[in-house]
């Protein structure tokens, strides 16, 4: 498989300060990467750099294995995004955007029909942008994205305002480009549960250094489940444990033991069990991605 | 008058003031050329009249334009960040807001004339004209000026406010320096019904061509007093209906 | 390419109400010119000649460079707002085609003003009485005018390129017009593109300009549109797009 996107050292500072410092990042073909970070990580900053709209410190992009300084034009004709926030002339139609962008990238209407099929947007295509709600801003600066059905889809928080029906259809839609249209997608994005859906690789910057790159299950591998037990009597239980050594927190009706082995599961039972103390539960928790996410970033997962 | 505080803080970037300045030098240097070319063809002619009527009517072409570029960008900041809701929010009256919009207008306004009368008597000084600076005529120069600008200023900022694309206003207020220029030209009748005549028509020198000549004459401060009370209502009247209107529209 | 350009420039202006604010230069213009040459005909005895300096001594001198500046801040603000910056620049389209097509745009767009002045001025020439006999110089004039005032464009275009701010180039361009003004007066005329206007549309003298002047008035008009258009590609290559 052929990397679509490939960053060398790439680094941005504005003032005297690094946004971004030497992020490798790395998109192989066909897949969903999906690009995390908090608020103010440099992911917006680091897309821009991909797409030539900032000009890195230092480092170097490659899109489809081609320098992107001296290819400017060769890679934009194949790739589609939607960066920041949908972008659009509000004194003209829905349609009229599409026909700006198809002219702008010499497309047959074909497409423009097509894409706006697809975002569902066909009803409204008459009304001035001007007059969309946020939802149908949001669908049109997809389809403006997405209508030259390029080889790579760059997404800036593309369910951004959508309500929750909106957010599983760009979910299925998402998911069917590579299958459908042999499309690779580089998608930012704040809701971790989506990403968990939809994504084949992830990656997670913060505060402008890359923490972690890898498929979803490399992600997950490293971190063992939680295991949770539910007792008739928590504060003992938590008393006797801790003196055997091991460290439960609680979380509710339940103790929380982090990392622990397969080999210490049995033995918290008994230890459990010897002091009389019902055992109710003993349950595995799988890591979420947010869960994973906060860990690694150690800040509240911005909305 | 704290909104009038933030409302120049709002400008601090803008470079507002800096802009007003570089066109009054340039407005300014050509006044001055002219006159300092016609004053030394004839010294019958007594300089500061000449300069006076010299800037009144260049004001006359200028001012409107330069007004209207300093509202504009004033009000405009509203528009492009959207933040007219965020401010209604935090419950800023609207009219409050206009009112503040329009003081710090005024206040650059005021400031950019006052610096022109200053630069003219200086001019006069330097250029050894007849008699010593005669602070009257001056002042009803600036007063003329400042009165004449407010109400433009009123009249501009209805627009900037009402209407987002600001293309408007600027052509609206190119339209007010062209007339204000050629409003000499028209009868007088139909002159008093544009506000931009009145650069020249506050102003306290007039001029008049026969044959080769320009005889400057002095007009008499008693005559002026009603047209300006006259004026200074309409402007009130274009102030209010501007607020009014403005905060009448629906976000 | 660049004939894409211009039709998605074109495009983008649908819907706008620029044509009622180029419209309304010229019938102002002619309006006052014609009605000022109108009551002072004894003085102003050269017929065609007179009707043109009064037309165009305020329209040439001062409106046609502000309007032009207006236009090209419209042209660019669209592009400011809404973030519109992005899009154009993630578009498989070379920074020149951008900017030449809003150059070519803006040409068309002062070709119509030019023509439409000119019809005016026809019109008003004859309600006033004038015999069809129009002045020889009249085309060189136009054209003239036409292309110094596309040369002020590709200036304000620059300006407005760079500057989100919808009044402050319109201002900028203000004082070119004086600066413009002290170049004609100073006999540097053919070196700046306002006073260019000025002196190709025989605003101020009516003598025409000998072919040495032509070539002179030609090369400055190109050179300044060459040098303004080099260094927006160039900007918009080299710097990063703040939407």
């Amino acid at each position: 498989m052929n990397e679509v996107v490939s960053t060398y050292n790439l680094s941005k500072k504005y003032g005297g300060e690094y946004r971004v410092k030497d992020v490798n990042l790395s998109v192989r073909e066909g897949n969903i990467y999906g690009f995390l970070g908090p608020n103010g990580a440099g992911k917006t900053t680091t897309l821009k750099m991909i797409l030539g709209l900032t000009k890195p410190t230092d480092g170097k992009v490659k899109v489809f294995g081609k320098v992107l300084e001296e290819n400017r034009e060769f890679i934009l004709k194949q790739t589609g995004a939607l960066i920041e926030s949908p972008s659009y002339y509000g004194h003209l139609t829905g349609l009229e955007n599409m026909r700006v962008v198809q002219r702008l990238r010499d497309l047959p209407d074909r497409n423009v029909v097509e894409a706006l099929r697809i975002v569902r947007l066909e009803k409204q295509k008459d009304k001035k942008v001007s007059e969309y709600s946020l939802g149908m801003k949001q669908r049109l600066g997809i389809a403006m994205a997405i209508v030259s059905f390029p080889k790579l889809l760059i997404l800036d928080e593309p369910t951004n305002g959508l309500d929750p029906a909106g957010i599983g259809e760009i979910r299925e839609l998402i998911k069917s480009l590579p299958l459908q249209y042999g499309m690779t997608v580089l998608i930012s994005s704040h809701l971790l549960s989506e990403i968990e859906q939809t994504a084949t690789a992830v990656g997670i910057i913060n505060n402008g250094v890359m923490i972690f790159q890898g498929s979803l299950e490399d992600l997950k591998k490293g971190k063992q489940p939680d295991i949770l037990v539910k007792t008739g009597n928590n504060w003992l239980a938590q008393k006797l444990l801790t003196e055997k050594g091991y460290s439960p927190s609680v979380d509710g009706e339940f103790l929380v033991f982090r990392n622990l082995t397969d080999e210490q599961v049995p033995n918290v039972n008994r230890i459990l069990t010897a002091g009389n103390i019902d055992v109710y539960r003993i349950e595995e928790q799988k890591k979420s991605l947010e869960s994973i996410f906060l860990d690694m970033t150690g800040k509240e997962s911005s909305l | 008058m704290k909104l009038v505080g933030i409302e120049l803080y709002k400008l601090r970037r803008k470079h507002l003031f800096s802009m007003v300045m570089i066109f009054l030098l340039v407005e300014i240097s050509w006044a001055f050329v002219v006159t300092a070319r016609s004053v030394s063809g004839n010294s019958v002619y007594a300089g500061w009249e000449a300069l006076i009527a010299m800037l009144s009517s260049m004001n006359g072409l200028f001012f409107p334009v330069l007004t209207a570029v300093c509202v504009s960008r004033i009000c405009d900041m509203e528009h492009k960040g959207n933040t007219r809701k965020l401010l209604l929010a935090m419950s800023v009256k609207q009219n409050r807001l206009y009112a503040a919009k329009y003081a710090s207008a005024a206040i650059v306004m005021f400031t950019a004339a006052v610096l022109q009368a200053l630069a003219a008597a200086a001019f006069g000084i330097t250029s050894a004209f007849e008699r010593s600076v005669p602070l009257f005529l001056l002042f009803r120069f600036l007063t003329a000026t400042i009165i004449t600008n407010m109400i433009v200023a009123a009249l501009q900022q209805w627009i900037s406010m009402a209407v987002k694309n600001q293309a408007f206003a600027l052509t609206f207020g190119m339209i007010g320096g062209f007339i204000g220029v050629v409003a000499d030209l028209l009868p007088h009748n139909v002159r008093k019904v544009f506000i931009w005549s009145y650069y020249t028509g506050l102003s306290p020198v007039t001029q008049f061509y026969t044959g080769n000549h320009v005889i400057f004459s002095i007009r008499d401060t008693g005559s002026m007093v009603p047209v300006m009370t006259v004026l200074i209502i309409a402007g009130i009247v274009i102030y209010f209906a501007g607020s009014f209107h403005v905060s009448r529209q629906e976000l | 390419m660049i004939k894409r350009c211009i039709w998605a420039e074109l495009m983008k202006l649908r819907h706008s109400r620029i044509w009622m604010i180029l419209a309304v230069l010229p019938v102002i213009s002619v309006l006052i010119g014609c009605g000022n040459y109108y009551m002072n005909r004894s003085v102003l005895t050269k017929g065609w000649y007179s009707l043109w300096s009064q037309v165009c001594l305020f329209y040439g001198e001062f409106f046609l460079p502000v309007l032009t500046a207006i236009l090209c801040a419209y042209m660019w603000r669209l592009e400011h707002l809404n973030k519109n910056w992005n899009m154009i620049m993630t578009v498989p389209v070379p920074a020149a085609g951008i900017f030449l097509a809003k150059l070519a745009v803006v040409g068309f767009l002062l070709l119509f003003v030019q023509i439409f002045l000119f019809i005016l001025y026809f019109l008003s020439g004859r309600l006033a009485g004038l015999d069809p006999g129009l002045p020889g110089e009249l085309p060189g004039w136009l054209i003239r005018g036409w292309l110094a005032s596309v040369t002020i464009g590709s200036f304000q275009l620059v300006l407005s390129m760079r500057i989100r701010s919808f009044a402050a180039p319109v201002g900028i361009g203000l004082c070119a017009v004086f600066i413009g003004l002290g170049m004609y007066v100073f006999r540097l005329g053919l070196f700046f593109p306002h006073s260019l206007l000025t002196v190709g549309m025989g605003v101020l003298s009516q003598t025409g300009l000998s072919p040495g002047e032509n070539i002179l008035f030609f090369a400055m008009c190109l050179f300044y549109m060459v040098a303004d258009s080099i260094g927006a590609i160039y900007l918009l290559q080299k710097s990063d797009t703040m939407a």
